[in-house]
């Protein structure tokens, strides 16, 4: 076998591996928030998310080939009076005070299901997936690595507390 | 390799003349590769291969596979996720030792399949796959032979990436026979 032959069937190689997708891998990372999201109507709170913080990320956020589930798992309280579904919602600001601003500059990624006053909703990596929305959105955020999250209520009063984790799931490589 | 290939061919000297058809089933371990949202799982399949001239064969195949769960710890709770389950059915192409008869048969295979990936919450994956590997076949006189082989199979997915997965199999053909 000679040079050219060589060079051809490595270069053949090479053209099937990166067509195909051979050289890629699918894991999972996980964005830990540290506080509670604590929010109510009159006062929100938000969590500014930085997928840099993790070494996973950070090493492969150039090779992302398809950003493919995203799940938001932990636990959703409502402390309020009425029954409501908490909501997180994406946006890439975090001067957002109202819920009306919340709802008019951002986008809905999650609503759970409707949670009795003073009850409480614990959301596994399975229902986690089931409860995202606007999912090319959420894409978006995570291939850019920093957006901000709001934890909201449904309804006109709420007061919600979350203790939320994020998992998202990557394809990347070459 | 010339030599190995030859011992290969010299051992199963009395069945290359065999043309044949046969009709199995096996089972066996789907090994995801390289993938972190799913577990090892099994699968299950029938086939029917066809060896016009003894060197050479194609065979159709069905498959049902299952992924095991996978799981992330998060804040010290460990997270599960349903591995969900996998059809496939396809065709390939075997050279090697591929005819009939009694005796040890040694072949390299390759094919392509449709493939489903079916789970709760996700949108199905219905992808085209490749497939390579080599298998191993020793056919007693009654016409049964047990087979093992190992397959790993690729699956490019829209966003310019791949699902792999490693797939063991064992299984029993019967040889119809040809001549």
């Amino acid at each position: 076998m000679n040079i050219k032959t060589l060079a051809l069937t490595a270069l053949l190689i090479a053209a099937f591996i990166v067509a195909c997708g051979i050289a890629t891998g699918t894991f999972t990372i996980v964005y830990e928030i540290d506080d509670t999201i604590s929010s109510t109507q009159a006062d929100l709170q938000y969590e500014a998310v930085d997928l840099n913080t993790i070494e996973d990320y950070q090493e492969h956020q150039d090779l992302i080939q398809s950003v493919d589930h995203i799940a938001i798992v932990g636990t959703v309280l409502n402390y309020g009076n009425t029954p409501v579904s908490g909501e997180v919602w994406l946006a890439y600001t975090d001067t957002l005070d109202t819920p009306a601003e919340v709802r008019s500059v951002g986008t809905r990624v999650f609503v759970s299901p409707v949670i009795p006053p003073g009850g409480s909703l614990e959301i596994d990596w399975q229902d986690g997936l089931s409860y995202i929305e606007n999912f090319s959105e959420i894409q978006d955020a995570v291939e850019l690595g920093q957006f901000v999250i709001y934890g909201l209520g449904d309804s006109q009063f709420f007061y919600v507390v979350m203790d939320i984790d994020i998992i998202v799931t990557l394809t990347a490589g070459y | 390799m010339k030599k190995v290939l030859l011992f290969v061919l010299i051992l199963s000297a009395p069945v290359w003349a065999q043309k044949d058809i046969s009709v199995g089933a096996f089972g066996g371990f789907n090994l995801p590769i390289l993938q972190s949202d799913a577990g090892a799982g099994s699968d299950f399949g029938v086939k029917a291969k066809f060896s016009p001239i003894p060197m050479l064969a194609a065979a159709a195949f069905f498959e049902s596979r299952t992924f095991g769960e996978a799981s992330k710890e998060v804040g010290g709770v460990e997270h599960t996720i349903d591995g969900g389950n996998v059809t496939s059915f396809g065709v390939e192409g075997l050279i090697g030792n591929t005819g009939g008869g009694s005796g040890p048969h040694f072949y390299f295979f390759a094919g392509i399949s449709s493939y489903k990936w079916t789970r709760d919450y996700w949108e199905d994956l219905t992808e085209v796959g490749f497939h390579i590997g080599p298998g191993f076949e020793m056919v007693f006189p009654a016409k049964i032979g047990l087979e093992l082989r190992a397959k790993l199979e690729i699956v490019p997915t829209d966003g310019g990436g791949s699902r792999k997965n490693g797939i063991i199999l064992v299984g029993a053909n019967y040889h119809i026979g040809l001549m």
